[in-house]
């Protein structure tokens, strides 16, 4: 009776401390669901931190998942100022993770323990008047429920196994290699997505970088021609007013 | 079938880690600027959240807090500005490739008198693919684990492919521009020089008639 009443406050416990997690968990059907149910979340975009500011991005994320985050300062809002920003990933209970200072790009892979709200902050609280524009990569690898499926299924195999005691077929053992096969192939997937993400971080920038030489070029060499011509105009009528000679003498009588 | 509703219930468990979320004041603007290339669909899920200083949490919707989506295209035309509810989807295609930006800010000034003056937005923006729902996929397919798993793997490639496309594009661009400031920075220092030796001549044919003017020479 005891063991009875024991195990039904236990799970009457499982299940309010299910409902009263954080209610940062969207309803069944929510659009926003449907990011979960993908094997990587990527987002990429380019955001103004303003002077002093800094912005801060939270993400659920789940154990075993992948977080890679890459960032890279485009441009600064006056020119010649340093590029520098500080990144800093803080985890559920908001330690910090990890924290790079004054770099001007910058790239962070970290494989979660602990599942819960992930934040990743940028901060540009060491320029007192630069806003900058900063570009952001964040893609999370989240094959941790699908690990637990496989090592589900494995210990389910087994589990006949030992309990009919029969020789495997050659289909339980080809079932078997197709699942380790297919998580070989998914690993160098995420791999290739990595490489990927950092080939177009390094694009980006080189793209802004010839933009900026391409305006640059052509501001500058006008202003030369036009300095040019001035400086030539200038030189002229400064050695024409050297030989200007006035007619008439300080006391106002005509000079030969 | 045991099984499968067994992943699907896992997928769940996986569909609980949702999009990124960030924190906006009430009259702050937050803007994202996404490169994009023309004739991209481009599909934007977001979901706001008050924080309730009784419950000093955020409470899982909020009613009556509209937000106000705005979309600049490269050239500084709006593409979309419209008012949407506290959570729901926004749709837009781009026709020129380049920096589009969105912006996302709050339309009601109501929710800052008790909110503690935060909202927490969820935003999801993707371009140019659909958001793969792998539970709806798979009861329509009726397909088991292991072809669920290799249809996301096949997704993922495909995935891997377009970007592998659109990094041929930027390259592309990348080579265009590169060989105009080449052609510009020859011509450029061609006209110069001719501008040079112009006003040199120029110059020295007006000085020399004013010396002789002067009769100095």
């Amino acid at each position: 009776m005891g063991s009875v009443v024991q195990t039904y406050i236990f799970l009457v416990a499982t299940v309010v401390s299910a409902l009263a997690q954080p209610d940062t968990q969207p309803a069944q059907g929510d659009p926003l669901m449907k990011t979960g149910s993908r094997p990587y979340v990527s987002y990429d975009f380019t955001i103004q931190i303003r002077a002093r500011a800094e912005e801060c991005f939270h993400q659920y994320t789940s154990v075993g998942s992948i977080i890679n985050v890459e960032y890279e300062v485009l441009s600064a809002s006056s020119r010649g100022r340093s590029y520098d920003i500080d990144f800093i990933l803080r985890g559920p209970t908001g330690q910090m993770m990890k924290r790079i200072s004054g770099e001007e790009d910058g790239s962070y892979k970290v494989t979660i323990t602990r599942e819960g709200v992930y934040t990743m902050c940028f901060d540009n609280g060491a320029s007192k008047f630069t806003a900058k524009n900063v570009y952001i990569e964040i893609t999370i690898i989240q094959r941790g429920e699908w690990r637990k499926y496989i090592e589900m299924q494995r210990g389910e195999v087994e589990a006949e196994e030992d309990a009919e005691e029969e020789v495997e077929t050659a289909l339980d053992t080809v079932a078997d290699s197709m699942v380790d096969k297919i998580e070989t192939i998914a690993d160098l997937i995420d791999d290739m997505i990595f490489k990927q993400v950092s080939t177009r971080r390094i694009a980006i920038k080189d793209w802004y970088l010839v933009i900026q030489n391409n305006s640059y070029v052509q501001q500058w060499s006008i202003i030369q021609c036009i300095v040019i011509v001035a400086a030539s105009v200038f030189q002229t009528f400064f050695v024409r007013r050297l030989f200007n000679i006035k007619t008439v003498t300080p006391t106002q009588k005509p000079r030969a | 079938m045991n099984r499968l509703i067994h992943y699907l219930c896992l997928l769940c468990f996986l569909s609980f880690s949702q999009a990124l979320y960030f924190h906006i004041g009430e009259t702050e603007r937050k803007c994202f600027i996404e490169e994009i290339p023309d004739e991209t669909m481009v599909i934007g899920n977001y979901k706001t959240q008050l924080f309730d200083k009784n419950v000093n949490d955020y409470l899982p919707s909020s009613p009556g807090v509209g937000m106000h989506v705005e979309v600049k295209d490269p050239d500084g035309k709006l593409l979309l500005s419209k008012v949407y509810s506290s959570e729901g989807r926004f749709t837009f295609t781009s026709h020129t490739p380049g920096e589009h930006v969105i912006c996302l800010y709050s339309n009601s000034t109501k929710w800052s008198m008790f909110a503690g003056g935060k909202l927490r937005v969820h935003l999801d923006i993707q371009v140019g693919e659909h958001a793969n729902d792998y539970q709806t996929i798979a009861e329509k397919d009726k397909l088991t684990e292991l072809q669920l798993r290799v249809r996301q793997l096949l997704d993922q490639v495909e995935q891997i492919t377009k970007e592998q496309n659109y990094q041929r594009y930027r390259e592309e661009r990348f080579r265009q521009t590169s060989e105009s400031t080449n052609q510009r920075v020859l011509w450029w220092s061609i006209a110069q020089t001719l501008i040079l030796t112009l006003t040199g001549f120029w110059q020295m044919r007006h000085l020399k008639g004013f010396f002789e003017a002067k009769k100095l020479v």
